[in-house]
């Protein structure tokens, strides 16, 4: 189904949660997170929540910077 | 996970099959934003207070007035001119130590309400005026926060309940699509100490409902009561596609 | 070994996190993660802040994280980017899904040119950001009054700044930085501005709590030998402090008898 990860369109399979989302995007678990339509997940949660059609996410990541 | 200091104090709500330990330790857990420490507010603050909700929230900018006093019986004659949440925290600290309480003394505008509301889990519109009710209500709608409204003029009270954690819920605006403020407040038309008192006392109920895990009842309800009969009315407020802030 | 001694009883304090280095640092501006780490390694900080973005899905940075928490630093993500409370508590609450810890480096500072801080959103943040549980360490200008309202607010120190963020310019605010040490209950740590060792040894002899020191290591022309430098400047000034400085003099003070060198009086 189609998402959109910070406005960029994403193909996921139908029943994709958020950890999966994250190992799909080669993302790194420790270190990011995410809201989904502007709900922020709570980290404990993402093998729970799973993603639907025109969700839109949003990713960040730690990244250096004073 | 109750403290022994905490099974003592909240032993009627742990002997409630509705509420339990897990229902307490949801209350401990919570934060709830309350709006307006008047006739409304401040029983509801004293009530949540009293039951144990973990993080309450007080916002009014308003100095307690002698005229206050002949409904907000939270409040003491000596206070007249200090701030309201300044001694609504400290009645609430008072009644329960256990609790965290925090006081916003300023007229909140859009963006710290949203700010606000990114860190409480419920809020209660225990405002007064018209304004006011349409800003809260955006900012619900916006941050899908769960919004209790109360009002009461004269001997007539209203309660809603809207969650807009649900993506089909009503909201103020489609009961009153009107921001003109209406043309009666307490100010020119009076009201009774216990009609406010009950509806800000019956905000504290919903809430601890929700909080809980209970039913609600009265969901996208208008309540109105009628002070003289004692009786209650109730209107379905339906989700208009077409409201400005919901639909 | 003097110095040791002196160290293992001067740990700092801060919320639930004890420090033995006073030299907390940022992980901007260097030329590579290679550099950073091994910067970062010299200079025996023990905590470190970074920041939080969008990722770019084009262009994915690198994970900063991995090789500071193998090196054993506590980490402080900071809201730098939020131009507003509500974005800087958006990004703490973000910060605390992302890396497990509710320390967070509060900074609200949307003027590009001059990076300072906005005092009024971030007194705002702060009250509601420690009220929910964050550790806060909020970076403002050199207020004294300010800094009291945070500290009330329930703030776990407070970081005012030297100068602005980069400028290297040293301790301009440094009247003012006196005050806030002088009238402080919570730590006080010196960010931004610090552009030298020089500056930061200053910063310790006044007796501030720790500083935060990020560009001047960053774009040294040897950046691991810079924050080799900046380590022993923290350790020195502050061991200065603890060493019952000098007072200063406006005249003269003779550090030898007042006679003639030949004759005798």
């Amino acid at each position: 189904m189609n998402i959109f990860v910070n406005d960029q369109l994403i193909i996921v399979p139908a029943l994709c949660n958020i950890e999966q989302l994250l190992q799909q995007l080669e993302s790194p678990l420790k270190g990011s997170a995410v809201a989904v339509n502007q709900q922020i997940i709570s980290r404990s949660t993402w093998t729970e929540v799973t993603l639907n059609e025109g969700d839109q996410i949003s990713l960040f990541q730690a990244i250096a910077g004073g | 996970m109750l403290t022994d200091a905490e099974i003592l104090r909240y032993s009627r709500h742990l002997l409630l099959e509705e509420v339990g330990e897990s229902g307490q330790l949801a209350l401990k857990s919570a934060k709830v934003l309350i709006i307006g420490m008047g006739g409304l507010g401040s029983p509801a603050a004293l009530y949540l207070a009293a039951a144990g909700v973990g993080t309450i929230v007080l916002s009014d900018f308003d100095h307690l007035e002698v005229s206050n006093l002949q409904r907000q019986i939270a409040y003491q004659s000596c206070d007249t001119g200090a701030p309201k949440v300044t001694l609504m925290k400290k009645r609430l600290e008072a009644l329960n130590p256990e609790i965290r309480v925090r006081s916003i003394k300023n007229k909140m505008d859009e963006s710290q309400l949203a700010m606000e509301l990114l860190l409480a889990d419920l809020v209660l519109d225990c405002t007064d005026n018209m304004a006011s009710r349409q800003m809260i209500n955006q900012a619900c709608v916006q941050a899908k926060r769960p919004l209790i409204v109360g009002a009461a003029i004269r001997l007539e009270g209203q309660l809603m309940f809207f969650d807009h954690s649900l993506p089909d819920s009503a909201c103020y605006h489609c009961l009153f699509p009107n921001n003109e403020e209406q043309v009666l407040n307490c100010s020119n038309s009076g009201v009774l100490g216990p009609v406010v008192g009950t509806i800000g006392t019956l905000q504290a109920l919903e809430a601890i409902k929700y909080l809980t895990g209970l039913p609600s009842g009265i969901k996208n309800k208008l309540k109105l009561f009628d002070a003289k009969t004692l009786e209650w009315q109730t209107f379905a407020i339906n989700k208009d596609p077409k409201c400005q802030v919901c639909g | 070994m003097l110095y040791n001694k002196m160290l293992s009883s001067d740990q700092l304090v801060i919320a639930d996190k004890t420090f033995t280095s006073r030299l907390f640092t940022g992980t901007g501006k260097f030329n590579d993660q290679t550099t950073m780490v091994a910067a970062l390694k010299a200079s025996q900080s023990e905590l470190v802040t970074m920041a939080l973005k969008r990722v770019n899905m084009q262009h994915k940075d690198d994970d900063i994280l991995a090789p500071l928490i193998k090196q054993g630093m506590n980490l402080l993500p900071n809201t730098s980017g939020a131009r507003n409370a509500k974005e800087a508590v958006f990004a703490a609450q973000l910060a605390r899904e992302a890396l497990q810890t509710n320390w967070v480096k509060l900074e609200i500072h949307p003027d590009p040119k001059y990076l300072l801080p906005d005092p009024i959103e971030t007194l705002k943040a702060a009250e509601a950001l420690a009220n929910d549980g964050f550790v806060v360490l909020p970076y403002v200008h050199a207020d004294p009054v300010l800094c009291k309202h945070l500290e009330a607010a329930g703030c776990a120190a407070v970081m005012p700044l030297g100068a602005p963020i980069g400028s290297n310019k040293g301790l301009k605010t440094i009247d003012f930085l006196e005050i806030i040490i002088e009238q402080a209950n919570i730590p006080v740590i010196v960010d931004a501005g610090i552009g030298s060792p020089s500056h930061a040894a200053l910063a310790m002899e006044m007796g501030a709590d720790a500083v935060l020191v990020n560009t001047a290591m960053a774009v040294a022309g040897d950046p691991v030998a810079m924050s080799e430098a900046f380590a022993k400047a923290v350790q020195a000034g502050r061991q200065a402090y603890l060493s019952g400085l000098a007072g200063q003099a406006n005249h003269a003070v003779a550090s030898s008898p007042l006679t003639a060198f030949l004759q005798s009086e």
